[in-house]
């Protein structure tokens, strides 16, 4: 039962996600900017891995090779899955914050690597670039954001937590 | 580590499932989303011819020769990937509840892909192809399907797998996503050997 008022809470929360993110002062005031920050950190990782690249924008490029951040990279949709997931779990307010919070730096941080990988991948084999960018990281990205929902809901959520909530 | 290798395992065969039956699947489905399309045609116009990893668009009122626009089918169906790796994460991912649960979520699956590729259709129709085709849509009808496959493709063609995992399974896997478990409910132990 609890399992089942779970899975309706989260099912309702996605479209109120999806609207959020797709509001265009939502998407010109923050996640523009964001995937801006996104291609800095990246390229910032880049460079420590020892590949100089130019960011401009949400471009991150080299003399040979270029990738673009868009939406769909930029992690916002494993976002809005790990926030919902979250939010639907009877748990405590300042517990469910640190689990979005929380969860939100690791997805990014995982995101960053993501981006930075896909850089690489397609300067040294583009083939592999279009099999990483189109299905293995967006898979990847998702079983990350499940991850951190899962490790969350079991050690920070206590049942004594659900308790108090419910 | 059993868990992250029993991922590992699901990811290979979601993968291998996913990439090895692309055209075969992509043929099953554009044919679906025509039979479904022309139930609501008349006359019926719409053919999707699928072409390697997309499925192009033929219609009878548009002039040979014109640009046929295309949907890349396999960026709507990649999730067949995570679904496999969810399942694989039971503790009995080869038991024949689990099988069966996964049997059950391919077929709801493949009914998603096919409503999503008569979205992104729609939304085309709608939106791209101009003329009299897109005058035949209002404002509101517009915006439905170019918010329908907008949402599936960015929450919701990930949030299916889940929500299949989470209802198709009872609770107490090591994977568990659900919350935690209500309070005087039995649970599972794990007793190790």
């Amino acid at each position: 039962m609890e399992r089942k008022r779970f899975i309706i809470r989260f099912a309702a929360m996605l479209p109120v996600g999806f609207v959020l993110i797709v509001l265009p002062s939502v998407q010109t005031h923050v996640i523009q900017p964001f995937t801006q920050w996104l291609g800095a950190a990246s390229a910032v990782l880049l460079g420590i891995v020892g590949h100089e690249v130019s960011r401009v924008g949400t471009v991150i490029a080299s003399s040979t090779f270029a990738v673009d951040v868009r939406n769909g990279c930029n992690g916002v949709e494993a976002a809005v899955i790990l926030i919902a997931a979250i939010l639907a779990t009877p748990a405590r307010w300042k517990k469910k914050l640190i689990g979005v919070f929380g969860g939100l730096v690791v997805l990014q941080a995982v995101n960053v690597v993501r981006i930075s990988s896909l850089y690489l991948l397609g300067y040294y084999d583009r083939d592999l670039f279009e099999l990483f960018h189109s299905a293995v990281w967006q898979v990847l990205i998702i079983l990350v954001a499940f991850g951190i929902f899962v490790f969350w809901s079991v050690k920070i959520a206590s049942r004594r937590d659900f308790a108090a909530a419910s | 580590m059993r868990l992250l290798l029993r991922g590992l395992v699901g990811f290979a065969l979601g993968f291998a499932l996913w990439a090895g039956l692309t055209e075969p699947y992509n043929r099953l489905v554009a044919a679906s989303a025509e039979g479904v399309m022309w139930l609501f045609e008349d006359p019926n116009r719409t053919e999707l011819r699928p072409d390697g990893r997309q499925v192009v668009i033929y219609r009878s009122d548009v002039p040979a020769g014109s640009k046929r626009p295309g949907v890349p089918l396999y960026d709507l169906t990649f999730n067949v990937i995570l679904l496999t790796v969810l399942f694989a994460l039971d503790r009995r991912p080869f038991s024949d509840r689990n099988v069966g649960m996964v049997l059950l979520s391919l077929l709801i699956l493949f009914s998603t892909h096919v409503l999503a590729l008569i979205a992104w259709v729609q939304d085309l129709y709608a939106s791209a192809f101009g003329g009299a085709i897109s005058e035949r849509y209002s404002d509101l009808e517009r915006s439905v399907w170019t918010n329908a496959i907008l949402f599936y493709r960015l929450v919701g063609q990930f949030a299916i797998p889940l929500i299949l995992r989470w209802s198709l399974t009872p609770e107490g896997g090591d994977a568990d996503p659900a919350p935690p478990v209500a309070p005087g409910a039995k649970t599972r132990t794990r007793r190790r050997t």
